[in-house]
């Protein structure tokens, strides 16, 4: 099954409230697609989130295109998004404020069952089931509430909630950030397992280049709203060309004392 | 006029979780006041709406109240009022409360579009803004000029009075729900607009609405009264507190204090039975 | 240049919506008071049986004769120049009765704001430093139960209390002796006339006239501007920079000076609340105490469906609130510069 996601020379420019333009996102080409798994460094206010949003057609570019097997997800009818977001999921950043507080996790994990998959309650139970326990998180905590779980339970649920449908690309922003580093491993470990064993490809958003070395194949650094610097892992790291991700670097070797 | 007027600060006072199991305790005056708006005109000893005896007798064997300074009997139109009063309150507090949810809603999903349904979302909430600068009893007072005194005008000018503060306390909240991460986790697990609205925003916005309709509720029975004291609400021989207490009040100049004193009392009662079952149901301070 | 725009723009740009929103306040009480049910030519004769050529000619000096929009513009026009119309009962000019009426109202709302403000200062401090004081909670649970007895029935309690029983206060009535003259006329309001004329006899009538009214609405109203005031202050009293100033070794009164006025801009910002809801007061002391002004008047035009003296009315009433709006919006960004508009509060 193809899955591809084209960004083709795209910008996002955010109005202030003084009425000042400020491009989020300046001439950003980027190539998705479910064969890797593609990091995105970048310090906060650099347009990653945006990136993120527009690669899941939750916001457009103001220029240039981002599409799906050819088609701009701006442009798409509601069936053919859903056939989209059935192949596109993502793994949200704030851990806290991802579920909805009044409703259960199981409730929020049916939603994708029953919106893409159209499963009725019980194979959606059974669906959500399989993936609770191949996530080694007890079914019987679906029933509580976002507040009920800690915090790495929650994003489990979160990843959960996208691997239920099994998607071709799964989109984590910021997936780990918040986790403490001890559970961060097995979260990072779950996720690279996951894409080996269900050919399934990742987009990788994160501010921690340690991370997102640890799971990616490709690196993309963004700095201010352009990407400043692409290529796979192992060149990006050693043979770097530009400063902002010489200093990236430079912190990376200190905290993993990786020879220089 | 006592109001409407609460801001909840938006960083303290997020969601609370309601307390389960209601202390019974609260809810029993308020009990007591239902069952007299609906046994109230059968309960009472003489006609509310009838000279019955003498002018201004003081509180007595047969007049437990007195009478005014028509000869009605105190005792019977303070409780005979009860079912105008609090039907109207009622009535007031349902109505501004979901019509100003809704308006939050719709106002704060659209404010930040581009195009006329962005315009006329701002233009809406500027307009909220801007009936807050005058008070409500005249904007009351214009109402009731407007539909003439009858219990379903009274309804309609007190909800235009209290709705706009409703409509502000969701579209404030509704604001910052917006930014939420679970709405684009639900958009992304395929909601479309109109459910995420529906099943997500609603019910995490609508709160502080609610927390404040024990206090609309209040307001309503407290303009209702102060309409009829200036002399425009509902007319009397219906039983009305305010109008009631407006009649009662040269008597109380000249040391007759009874006529006017019984349906303040109610009236005190009541808003404090109304604001004790609202604190009880949110927990509010 | 552009620096003295950075640094005033915030309130030259509230300054210029301003008269925007006075003309949308225009509109809407212009079509409103339209939209009222009733013929005033009507109300006009009284139910006297009128000729059509009688009741045409009533209708064009009522100006209803013209299409909407040059009612329209001739009223915005006049209204550009404080120019008001005449009452259609009266005949009196509108401005006119407003230019006595409004200060009058106006006074007794300051008087009791100020009363109120002062009280609300000095007992939300006590209750704040001192919460387990007896006064303290009695103050604290009075604030609490804000609005829960309406103004008139504080007023018709007052007068009989100290009226009736006591004898403390004069008859409710007017808002000096009916045998003294009225103060002479130099800035409207009525008890800074009798001030500046040094009046004693006057100024010793009027407070004995009015210090019960405005104890009723200092009594009705403060405890909403208390239990603000409490809130906001303990806000600030557990603020991250006041702990640090009491960790950095400043002393009570400093920390204190800190505590209120981290505190002061949002119990400020309800001034302009308060102060809507001391005029609406206002109308209801008044009508209880016979005391002529602005509310007499309103519900003058109310009950005789006079739509020029409803309009001119509410305009003012609506003109005044939008000024006090503005200038405790001013004084609010002055003192916190992140209620100033575009100013980002959330960070990246």
């Amino acid at each position: 099954m193809s899955a591809t996601i084209q960004f083709t020379d795209v910008r996002r420019v955010f109005r202030g409230r003084g009425g000042a333009e400020h491009a989020a996102v300046d001439g950003v080409d980027l190539l998705v697609d479910s064969s890797t798994r593609l990091g995105i460094v970048g310090e906060s206010g650099s347009g990653k989130s945006t990136v993120v949003r527009m690669m899941l057609g939750l916001d457009h570019p103001t220029a240039g295109s981002v599409e799906f097997d050819g088609v701009p997800l701006a442009s798409m009818s509601a069936p053919a998004l859903r056939a989209f977001r059935r192949q596109v999921q993502l793994v949200a950043q704030d851990t806290s404020s991802s579920f909805d507080p009044r409703r259960t996790l199981r409730d929020a994990l049916r939603k994708p069952c029953h919106n893409l998959l159209e499963l009725d309650t019980a194979a959606a139970d059974a669906a959500i089931d399989r993936t609770l326990e191949a996530l080694s998180l007890d079914p019987a905590l679906a029933a509580r509430k976002p507040h009920q779980v800690s915090g790495g339970q929650r994003q489990r649920f979160s990843i959960a909630r996208a691997l239920v449908v099994e998607p071709t690309v799964i989109v984590c922003d910021e997936a780990v950030s918040a986790l403490d580093v001890s559970v961060q491993g097995s979260v990072l470990n779950l996720l690279k397992e996951h894409c080996e064993n269900h050919d399934a490809g990742l987009v990788f958003v994160s501010h921690g280049l340690p991370a997102t070395a640890f799971i990616s194949e490709e690196l993309v650094v963004m700095y201010q709203g352009r990407v400043v610097e692409r290529g796979p892992v192992g060149r990006v790291l050693f043979e770097t060309e530009h400063p902002y991700t010489q200093t990236l670097v430079d912190a990376y070797r200190v905290t993993e004392g990786v020879p220089s | 006029m006592a109001l409407a007027l609460d801001t909840p600060d938006r960083d303290t006072r997020r969601r609370r979780t309601r307390r389960p199991g209601i202390a019974s305790v609260t809810l029993v005056p308020a009990a007591i006041l239902v069952l007299l708006a609906v046994l109230g005109p059968v309960l009472v000893p003489f006609s509310p709406i009838d000279v019955v005896d003498r002018p201004d007798l003081p509180p007595g064997g047969a007049h437990w109240f007195g009478t005014d300074s028509a000869g009605m009997d105190v005792f019977s139109r303070t409780i005979a009022a009860t079912r105008n009063n609090l039907l109207i309150g009622l009535i007031t507090t349902v109505l501004a409360t979901s019509l100003g949810i809704l308006i939050g809603l719709v106002v704060g999903m659209n404010e930040s579009r581009r195009g006329p349904v962005g315009t006329l979302a701002r233009g809406v909430s500027r307009a909220l803004d801007l009936v807050q600068a005058v008070p409500a009893i005249i904007i009351g007072l214009v109402l009731i000029a407007f539909f003439g005194a009858s219990i379903p005008s009274l309804t309609v000018a007190l909800t235009v009075c209290l709705l706009p503060n409703q409509a502000r306390l969701v579209r404030a909240e509704v604001l910052r729900v917006r930014g939420e991460a679970y709405l684009d986790a639900a958009r992304v697990s395929g909601d479309s607009e109109l459910v995420l609205i529906a099943k997500h925003v609603l019910p995490n916005s609508s709160w502080p609405a609610l927390e404040n309709a024990s206090l609309v509720f209040g307001s309503a029975i407290v303009l209702t009264a102060g309409l009829g004291f200036l002399g425009v609400g509902l007319h009397p021989p219906t039983p009305e507190w305010g109008s009631m207490i407006a009649i009662g009040a040269p008597g109380a100049a000249s040391g007759r204090w009874w006529s006017a004193l019984f349906p303040a009392v109610a009236l005190a009662l009541t808003v404090f039975a109304v604001s004790g079952v609202g604190r009880r149901l949110f927990g509010d301070d | 240049m552009t620096h003295l725009w950075t640094r005033n723009g915030w309130w030259v740009r509230r300054l210029a919506v301003l008269p925007l929103h006075l003309l949308i306040f225009a509109l809407v009480v212009f079509f409103l008071v339209k939209l009222i049910p009733g013929d005033p030519v009507a109300v006009l004769s009284g139910g006297q049986p009128m000729t059509p050529e009688q009741y045409e000619a009533t209708r064009a000096s009522l100006g209803l004769a013209d299409p909407i929009w040059v009612q329209l513009t001739t009223f915005l026009g006049d209204a550009v120049r404080l120019d008001f119309g005449n009452s259609i009962i009266s005949g009196i000019g509108v401005m006119d009765e407003m230019s006595t009426r409004l200060p009058e109202t106006v006074e007794l709302a300051v008087m009791a704001m100020t009363i109120s403000a002062l009280l609300a200062l000095a007992l939300g401090f006590l209750v704040v430093l001192r919460p387990r004081n007896a006064v303290s909670r009695v103050i604290a649970s009075y604030a609490r139960a804000a609005g829960a007895v309406p103004d008139f029935c504080l007023g018709v309690a007052g007068v009989f209390v100290f009226y009736s029983v006591l004898h403390w206060a004069p008859a409710p009535i007017g808002r000096y002796a009916t045998s003294l003259n009225a103060p002479p006329r130099t800035t409207g309001f009525p008890f800074l006339d009798a001030l500046l004329s040094s009046d004693t006899v006057l100024m010793s009538s009027m407070i004995q006239h009015l210090w019960l009214p405005i104890g009723v609405l200092v009594v009705a109203y403060a405890p909403m501007l208390l239990k603000l005031f409490i809130r906001s202050l303990d806000q600030a009293k557990n603020a991250q920079a006041t702990r640090f100033r009491i960790a950095s070794g400043a002393s009570r009164p400093m920390v204190l000076l800190s505590v209120g006025r981290r505190a002061l801009p949002s119990t400020i910002a309800m001034f302009g609340t308060i102060f809507g809801f001391m005029v609406g007061g206002a109308v209801v002391v008044e009508q209880l105490f016979a005391i002529p002004g602005m509310g007499e008047y309103a519900v003058q035009a109310v009950t005789r469906a006079d739509f020029v003296a409803l309009r001119g009315f509410l305009l003012v009433v609506g003109a005044v609130s939008l000024i006090v709006f503005f200038l405790v919006d001013v004084v609010t960004m002055s003192l916190d510069p992140r209620r100033r508009p575009g100013v980002a509060t959330a960070g990246g």
